[in-house]
């Protein structure tokens, strides 16, 4: 048979206390009854076990219920043959364990191939729901809905519970929301759109980013100063080279002013020659001052040296005179020991003997030797002092040149000066026209520069401006055809709910006579609530008969709409509550019966009853034994916790 | 040019302690003192070197400045310590000649005796130039100085070591 995925199929469910088999059935495709004698035979409890064993949040257990350790529930999760494993607490949110394969190779791999999963998704830890959702091939939903989207949300929808008062669609809870609920049916019937949600996020930030760049051109063109076209980049470059044009044109003026400075006025032929010898005579007064500077410099020089040596050379010669005074009166010196090895020196063997180095001395020798370093020294500075005294007669013989020829240069530039200077001044007050020109043209070129780079970002914010409008319409149309597709889908499927719901109802052997195959069946996830021709006001039992009609309708057309994400199962408990009579609660068995045999598709629909039609008591439909308050559902000994 | 240095020659060296001896008030001091003032008495311009009290700086600039390229003095503490043995030489002969102390001497202190000097040399004396007098002047202050001590002269002139004193 087909299957529409996402589809879920419960094959076998084993209820384990202590270690027993408290209660082990195998499931089968379409319709699946849990039948008991009267109440109190534990049907409800096995329909909470399914839910939870699924993946449904409860924690309300029945005392024998609550006394079992864990339920496996051996399924089919869109093809994928699948076991799963939760164990039995007072406490919520309870971890599943997952087995990929049937109970029994999970049982027999024993510890190996079971992966836990929490309720809900811990940082890189995924949730036992993304786990299922994902072999259920459910479509992936934005993380903001994640907390809303999970298998226990899903399963409120597909657990008819018998808590649940009856004018409601989903299961009973606390703290819940309409947009929940909304979204919750809205995803069931394959209404969510995952592409709308990013694609309006992205449309808001581009249309802030297009405002932004609104106001930066604002700005910029501001800064230009102009409304018109003028700051085209092509108008500001020729602009730019016609000045750069101009400045070189005065540029060249001003050096030919220059160079023509000290070229006469046309028409003084004979004053050019005149200007001319003077130049040239300038020229060379200025190069002999210099050389005579210079040579004036080394002489000073040399003088100073010599003064040095001079001055030692008569300290030398002082004391030449008083080292020989000495000598003269004091007689020479007594060396009792060596002045180098400081050890006594002995007697001199005959007079005129050195006793240092045994050589024969003259006494008269220290004074001859005296003298004649006072001839040498004396002559030497005689020389010196011969020398120093021409020396600094040149000096003075080249200062007074020098002074003779800066005078004379002096009165030639001086006069030079005057007669060139009347077209002096007339050329440099052109010059300085021409400059002030100059400078101003700079200034314009500085100018044009800022303003085309601000124009060529003008012209960059404008494409960029042009692109982002483009994406803007392109996700404005986008997220209308979407939407717009997806309340064309909603109309469908919700017509062909309340068709469907109609039609079943229409069936009903109902006390009231307003249900027909016209009937107008509104239904609203967010409020909650079906009403049947604009009316919520029945019997507590017609009541019961329209939410299973509408649950069934929703089975139904999830196994005729492909698009639904339903996943074809449904459980149903106690179709007859609320004091419904037994031909009703008997006919509606049928109904749902004929239904399942009209689905073209696999799916399961599993309800529970205490007055089942005895038609339909055969093995094809029921599940386990017929379970009384005698002999309950689950097997878990007398002595109860 | 013929090799003279005053440096070299003993009869000069008795010319100057003679005429350190005969400028200084008491005529007499420490022979540490007098090798040091010898030294500068020699090389007067390598005062520029020396730590000086501040009253001598005027003085101590205008000897530095006679500093030329004909009395170069490369390394002044090595010179020193050369002339040292001449030195010892100069004083046993003023002793043996009896111008000096020789007790004193033996412990290290050079003291002039009662005999008085020839009269050449004394005439000598007299005759040195005007700026002898002045350096002889400035040798004289700086003999008030202490010796030793790490302000004392020995300290200051860097030409003995002056770190072991018992001051």
């Amino acid at each position: 048979m087909t299957r529409f995925d996402p589809a879920l199929r419960l094959l076998r469910m084993v209820v384990i206390k202590s270690g027993q088999i408290a209660w082990d059935e195998e499931f089968h495709p379409g319709v699946n009854i849990i039948r008991s004698d009267g109440n109190s035979g534990g049907k409800s409890s096995i329909a909470d076990l399914i839910f939870y064993g699924l993946g449904g949040d409860f924690a309300d257990w029945k005392d024998e219920a609550g006394s079992c350790d864990s339920v496996y529930c051996e399924v089919m999760l869109s093809g994928s043959l699948v076991t799963l494993r939760r164990d039995i607490d007072r406490l919520v949110r309870q971890p599943m364990w997952v087995f990929f394969g049937g109970f029994d190779d999970s049982q027999s791999a024993g510890a190996v191939g079971w992966q836990k999963y929490p309720y809900t998704r811990a940082g890189a830890r995924e949730s036992f729901t993304q786990v299922v959702f994902r072999a259920l091939g459910m479509p992936e939903v934005p993380s903001e809905a994640e907390g809303n989207l999970t298998m226990h949300q899903l399963l409120r929808l597909m657990y008819v519970d018998q808590m649940t008062p009856v004018d409601r669609i989903f299961r009973l809870e606390s703290n819940d929301s309409p947009l929940r609920r909304q979204a919750v049916g809205d995803v069931m019937m394959g209404l969510f759109d995952n592409r709308i949600y990013p694609a309006q996020l992205r449309l808001r930030e581009r249309q802030k980013s297009y405002d932004a760049a609104t106001t930066q051109l604002a700005a910029l063109t501001s800064m230009l100063g102009r409304v018109d076209n003028d700051y085209k980049p092509e108008a500001l470059e020729m602009k730019r080279l016609s000045l750069v044009e101009k400045r070189r044109e005065l540029l060249e003026l001003i050096t030919n002013l220059k160079r023509a400075r000290f070229a006469p006025p046309a028409g003084s032929e004979a004053d050019a020659g005149l200007l001319h010898k003077m130049q040239a005579d300038l020229d060379k007064l200025n190069t002999d001052i210099a050389e005579l500077k210079l040579s004036i410099g080394q002489i000073t020089y040399e003088i100073a040296d010599a003064e040095e040596l001079i001055a030692d050379t008569e300290r030398t010669l002082a004391q030449l005179a008083q080292a020989d005074t000495v000598r003269g009166t004091l007689g020479p010196v007594a060396l009792d020991f060596c002045p180098n090895c400081l050890g006594p020196l002995k007697e001199v063997s005959s007079p005129g003997t050195c006793r240092l180095c045994h050589e024969p001395t003259e006494p008269e020798e220290d004074r001859s030797r005296y003298a004649r370093m006072r001839n040498e020294l004396s002559m030497q500075l005689k020389e010196s002092v011969h020398l120093q005294a021409r020396r600094k007669g040149k000096q003075k013989e080249l200062k007074d040149r020098a002074s003779a020829l800066e005078v004379m240069r002096n009165l030639v530039a001086t006069e030079f000066l005057s007669i060139s200077e009347s077209f002096v001044s007339e050329a440099d007050s052109q010059i300085d026209v021409l400059s002030t020109q100059v400078g101003y043209i700079d200034h314009q070129l500085v100018d044009i520069e800022r303003q085309s780079k601000i124009a060529s970002e003008v012209d960059t914010l404008r494409a960029h401006k042009a692109a982002l409008n483009a994406e803007i319409s392109e996700l404005k149309d986008a997220i209308g055809t979407w939407e717009r597709q997806r309340a064309q889908r909603q109309t469908a499927s919700y017509d062909g709910v309340r068709q469907a719901t109609a039609e079943i109802l229409s069936k009903d052997t109902q006390s009231e006579a307003e249900f027909t195959t016209e009937s107008d069946v509104y239904f609203n996830f967010a409020e909650d609530r079906i009403s049947i021709n604009g009316k919520y006001g029945f019997s507590a039992s017609s009541l019961t008969v329209i939410r299973n009609a509408f649950h069934l309708a929703l089975h139904w057309r999830s196994c005729v709409d492909q698009g639904f994400n339903y996943p074809r199962f449904l459980l149903m408990d106690n179709i007859e509550d609320k004091g419904m009579v037994m031909e009703r609660s008997q006919n509606f068995q049928n109904l749902i019966v004929d239904v399942s045999k009209n689905i073209k598709v696999e799916h399961q629909i599993i309800f529970t009853t205490s007055m089942l039609d005895p038609s339909l008591d055969v093995p094809e439909y029921t599940v386990g034994e017929k379970y009384t308050f005698a002999k309950k559902s689950l097997k878990i000994g007398r002595a109860v916790q | 040019m013929l090799s003279y240095h005053a440096a070299l020659d003993f009869n000069h060296g008795i010319y100057r302690v003679l005429r350190l001896l005969e400028a200084v008030p008491s005529h007499s001091m420490q022979l540490d003192t007098l090798r040091i003032l010898d030294f500068y008495f020699l090389f007067p311009h390598t005062v520029g070197d020396v730590t000086l009290p501040k009253g001598m700086t005027a003085a101590k600039r205008s000897f530095a400045a006679g500093a030329s390229r004909y009395n170069k003095v490369a390394f002044p503490r090595h010179l020193f310590e050369q002339l040292g043995a001449m030195q010892r030489v100069i004083t046993h002969s003023l002793a043996a000649k009896g111008f000096i102390e020789a007790p004193q001497l033996a412990d290290h202190c050079v003291v002039r005796t009662p005999k008085p000097l020839p009269e050449e040399i004394r005439t000598a004396f007299a005759a040195e130039a005007a700026k002898d007098r002045q350096l002889v002047q400035f040798l004289v202050a700086l003999s008030r100085e202490p010796l030793l001590g790490d302000k004392g002269l020995k300290a200051r002139t860097g030409l003995l070591e002056f770190r072991y004193d018992a001051v």
